[in-house]
């Protein structure tokens, strides 16, 4: 990656960090009057627009370590979070004041049963449909990319044609038509079979453009070595091709758990479906949707959380 | 080892118009006969063809017609018979030649261990000693992004050497590196090659060339117009080409 090299290269002194984003010096600032003239930190004449690169965190930059007592970078990412969702919260407070909106939590409160268990469904779908879908994606990459032009156009139209419809009518003539002609009956079967094949599409077109990322000289030195086309795949091409996709791949997923909530339209007893039933029981509408919101969030940011963490953990350097 | 080549013939796809797929021409009936030698050096202006030619003899590239043979042996066409071709010689590219998500030793390891068989003990332990001798035992934790060119380029000729290949093929393994990097990497080179390993090599340094070769191949225009010893190419040119191409390359 380019970027990175910026950072290796164009300064000849490391020492002391350039990355003046992240560790600003605290040494007392010289000034010119103090009778020795101010030297800027490098042999030759710093190039101005690395400077001002310097102050975006570009990829491979690390952050310094800044520890002043109590303080730390850790602690004040967290406060800044901590007051915007408070922000944000109070915002979504004002709005809710100004319709005077009368709040009924009671009545919602006895089906709190419901919601688990539909939460409950989303979650063995959601995790169902991950796995479907991250097999199906890999399989549909490697169509794409295998040489034979008719297997090539099976995949490809199953991609177009996945991505191109709205997954509501993929949902509806999938469970209605096509699962009940096979005779799939399990609607919970049918709809996560549906649902793999929906974000399968879009995983088969993150893993392509993984696979197309990886530089043809690493294929020459896996052929070089005398490795096998499966053994380059699945010893280089993949695992470098993980770290490139894993941002990727990660809003996918956030999509998937949420785009479950349209099997609700199939009469799967899910976590949207369950708090639509609990609006039409309550006629407490913010009562019902608030929890639905919160319970995706509760999917979703352990997910986000857990791609973070495997993208620290897949991080290296390009040569 | 003895080369032979005889009427070798590469064409790429260049570009489509119209309905003609026009083809370049990169080996245009290119012969060679070797005598006994040790190591071959290839040179030649850029675009002559010097790497195509290596990537053919090296088994990565099947050539579009025409004939190569290692002492008597001729180059097998089909994939499978080449890549057991390629698992027993060895060859190192420009650049990028590691696999930069591998550490130094594991980019050592993974021919040995997946290739060759060896258990992971046995791997490390024939690693252990030239690691040491070239003076890279000390970064053999390091990600390939951690080393500098030198040390990439010297640790991929090592992970070429440790699979006790039959002979080595280098690319321009120098032209990617600066001038003390490089030094470091063709005394390796030397070292190697006065242990017994033959090369065949494409490389711009006329010096190293002069000191390594045997043989010096010319390949200019898809074909090799000169193949002589290392001190005739030097002291008798006698083709015109040579001519001019030595002006360029060693005046200062």
């Amino acid at each position: 990656m380019p970027v990175a090299n910026v950072r290796r290269r164009g300064m000849g002194n490391p020492d002391p960090p350039h990355d003046a984003a992240s560790a600003p010096s605290y040494a007392p600032q010289r000034k010119s009057g103090d009778g020795v003239r101010a030297t800027p930190p490098h042999h030759t004449t710093p190039l101005p627009s690395l400077h001002a690169a310097a102050n975006v965190r570009l990829p491979g930059h690390r952050a310094a370590v800044t520890r002043r007592g109590w303080y730390s970078v850790g602690m004040s990412r967290w406060l800044a979070h901590l007051v915007v969702v408070a922000l944000f919260g109070l915002a979504l407070w004002g709005a809710v004041a100004r319709v005077e909106y009368e709040w009924n939590w009671a009545g919602v409160w006895e089906y709190r049963q419901k919601f688990l268990q539909g939460w409950l469904v989303t979650v063995a779908i959601s995790l169902a449909a991950l796995v479907g879908s991250t097999v199906i994606g890999s399989l549909t990459a490697i169509l794409l990319r295998s040489g034979n032009t008719f297997l090539e156009a099976v995949a490809r139209v199953y991609v177009e044609l996945i991505r191109g419809t709205p997954l509501l009518v993929q949902l509806l003539i999938g469970f209605y038509v096509v699962a009940t002609a096979i005779g799939l009956e399990n609607r919970y079967a049918a709809g996560v079979a549906l649902l793999s094949l929906f974000s399968g599409a879009y995983m088969a077109e993150i893993f392509r453009s993984g696979l197309d990322a990886i530089p043809r000289a690493q294929i020459d030195s896996c052929r070089a070595i005398g490795l096998t086309p499966w053994q380059s795949l699945r010893l280089v091409v993949v695992p470098q091709a993980v770290r490139l996709v894993l941002p990727s791949v990660a809003g996918q997923l956030v999509s998937l758990v949420k785009d479950s909530s349209l099997l609700s339209v199939i009469a799967i007893s899910e976590f949207t479906l369950n708090a639509q039933e609990v609006n039409s029981f309550t006629y407490s509408t913010l009562e019902s949707y608030l929890p639905l919101a919160v319970g995706y969030l509760m999917l979703t940011l352990p997910l986000s959380a857990a791609a973070r963490w495997l993208e620290r953990h897949f991080r290296y350097e390009t040569a | 080892m003895n080369l032979v080549v005889q009427d070798l013939v590469q064409q790429f796809p260049a570009r489509t118009t119209g309905r003609r797929a026009e083809t370049a021409t990169v080996l245009d009936q290119l012969s060679l006969s070797t005598g006994e030698i040790s190591t071959l050096v290839l040179v030649g202006p850029s675009g002559g063809g010097k790497s195509t030619l290596l990537r053919i003899l090296a088994g990565l590239d099947v050539p579009t017609s025409g004939q190569v043979s290692f002492d008597g042996q001729p180059l097998p066409r089909d994939e499978v018979t080449l890549r057991r071709y390629r698992r027993t010689i060895g060859t190192v590219f420009q650049a990028y030649n590691l696999f930069p998500h591998l550490t130094a030793m594991d980019n050592l390891l993974l021919p040995l261990v997946q290739v060759h068989g060896l258990s992971e003990a046995a791997a490390r332990a024939r690693v252990r000693e030239p690691l040491e001798r070239f003076r890279l035992a000390e970064h053999t934790h390091k990600r390939p992004a951690e080393l500098s060119g030198g040390q990439k380029q010297r640790i991929a000729i090592l992970r070429a050497l440790v699979v006790q290949p039959r002979r080595l093929f280098l690319d321009e393994p120098t032209s990617a590196l600066d001038p003390e990097m490089r030094a470091e990497v063709l005394a390796m080179i030397e070292e190697v090659r006065r242990e017994g390993t033959q090369f065949v090599l494409v490389t711009h340094e006329m010096a190293f060339a002069r000191r390594v070769a045997d043989e010096i191949a010319f390949v200019a225009d898809g074909r090799v117009p000169v193949l002589t010893t290392a001190a005739d190419f030097f002291a008798r040119p006698t083709d015109p080409r040579v001519d001019a191409f030595l002006q360029l390359t060693l005046s200062p």
